[in-house]
């Protein structure tokens, strides 16, 4: 086991075998050696049966590094021996181990197993060899017993880890599944409160401005001021229509044009979608895979509203990052409800107003 | 180049016919196979080196099925050209 044979060995075993004297077996030897080295320069590959493929490889030219000095060198592009020996001889070289299969594990959990797997499937094989070694050589049972125990106890240590360990694993995860529920518990109490405080609120005064939105805040101070009842079923309905909304989970490549195009099959009508999701879209040209949008129903009467609120937050976007289309945004917004954007005036750069109704020559 | 263009190569250069040729072609990658299977090391002068090489049991991931797994111990043989060989064929 794992010696190192010497060429003579291997010439003698030759002459015993084949009957054939010591200088031409060394002399075949040689030729054979350089025959496949023949081959290999002819064809770059050699079949050598029983024994397995001689083959050459290409190996591209890189960068290498002298490791003392730290100078680059290229290392030229060159040809490699490979070997691949033959089905047979590898199962015979690998005689030992050939029961052993490629296992599957589900879960992370099974790794612990697999450590036992790993000792166990170790121990039949190196004892039989041991064994088998023991029998063989008389010359060093004395070696061979010495070895045993010890790779015995390392077993046992082996063993004994796992366990350990799975008493740990147990523990952390007793803790690990406390802390989750804590939380669950937590913000299930906290969404209960709040809800109870909005309703509270809304009980006892409907028209009072919710701090979640801006743009709606000076939709209702309008409302207020206003006071006409025509236009305060028009808030309920906005509202109805923001809640029954459908959730959209983007994708890589989707952008607000083809989502509105697909759920109201008309692009212009992108912000509304960015004025539903307003939390989530920091930038309308760009949309983060993997987020969920809800995309609102719109009804007819209510669009024109919350489209101009759409463009008002696409105007407040392209004027934080000083893109052009701003001033047309806001003059859609315009367009659309004269009411709002005099009433988030605040919001609005007053040059902007200006410059925007000199663009399009409107008459204030 | 197969092991018949060898035998054939083999017979010409040593003037030998080639069923002798062939029976010691196979007695000597016999040999190599009985050594390689003894987990032994043996040099050839002039081509390389023959050895074995155990493979630890390792974890792994088989992309198809899209588990991990485990891959048991295994002994694989090792060939290691000689200098000369790899000058020879660079």
């Amino acid at each position: 086991m794992n010696e190192k044979i010497s060429f003579d060995q291997i010439i003698n075993t030759l002459v015993q075998r084949s009957s054939l004297n010591k200088s031409f077996a060394r002399l075949f030897l040689k030729e054979m050696t350089t025959v496949i080295q023949q081959g290999l320069l002819r064809d770059s590959i050699v079949n050598l049966t029983g024994l397995g493929i001689f083959k050459l490889r290409n190996v591209p030219a890189r960068l290498g590094r002298n490791i003392q000095t730290g100078e680059s060198f290229t290392i030229a592009a060159h040809r490699k021996v490979l070997f691949k020996p033959e089905k047979h001889l590898r199962e015979y070289i690998n005689k030992n181990y050939q029961h052993l299969k490629a296992t599957y594990f589900d879960d992370q959990d099974n790794f612990n197993f697999a450590g036992e797997y790993l000792t166990k499937n170790e121990k039949t094989p190196d004892s039989a060899i041991f064994n088998g070694a023991a029998t063989e050589s008389r010359v060093e049972p004395s070696k061979v017993e010495e070895k045993a125990p010890v790779t015995e106890s390392q077993q046992d240590d082996f063993k004994a880890a796992p366990s350990q360990n799975l008493h740990l694993k147990e523990d952390e995860n007793s803790r690990s599944k406390k802390t989750p529920i804590i939380i669950t518990l937590v913000i299930l109490i906290s969404i209960l409160l709040l809800y109870l405080q909005f309703s509270d609120d809304e009980g006892a005064d409907s028209s009072q401005p919710k701090p979640i939105d801006p743009a709606v805040k000076n939709l209702e101070q309008v409302k207020k001021s206003n006071n006409s009842p025509v236009k305060k079923k028009n808030s309920s309905s906005i509202k109805k229509a923001v809640q029954a909304s459908i959730p959209h989970k983007t994708g890589v490549g989707d952008n607000l044009w083809k989502l509105a195009f697909k759920y109201y099959s008309d692009g212009y009508l992108w912000p509304l979608i960015l004025q539903a999701n307003e939390d989530k879209i920091s930038n309308p040209d760009f949309i983060a895979a993997g987020t969920t949008l809800s995309i609102p129903e719109v009804l007819n009467k209510t669009k024109n509203k919350l489209l101009a609120k759409g463009h008002l937050l696409a105007y407040k976007e392209y004027k934080k990052r000083g893109d052009e289309d701003a001033l047309n945004h806001l003059y859609v917004a315009y367009k659309l409800d004269k009411e709002l954007v005099s009433a988030s005036s605040s919001n609005i750069d007053v040059t902007d107003i200006q410059s925007m109704k000199e663009q399009f020559s409107i008459k204030s | 180049m197969n092991t018949s263009e060898i035998v054939k190569t083999l017979a010409k250069r040593l003037d030998k016919p080639q069923s002798e040729i062939k029976t010691i072609l196979s007695t000597v990658t016999g040999i190599f196979k009985e050594h390689l299977g003894n987990h032994d090391r043996f040099t050839i002068p002039g081509f390389g080196t023959f050895d074995t090489a155990a493979h630890n049991p390792r974890k792994s991931y088989n992309p198809h099925v899209k588990k991990m797994m485990l891959l048991p111990k295994k002994i694989v043989a090792i060939f290691r050209p000689s200098k000369a060989l790899r000058e020879n064929v660079k």
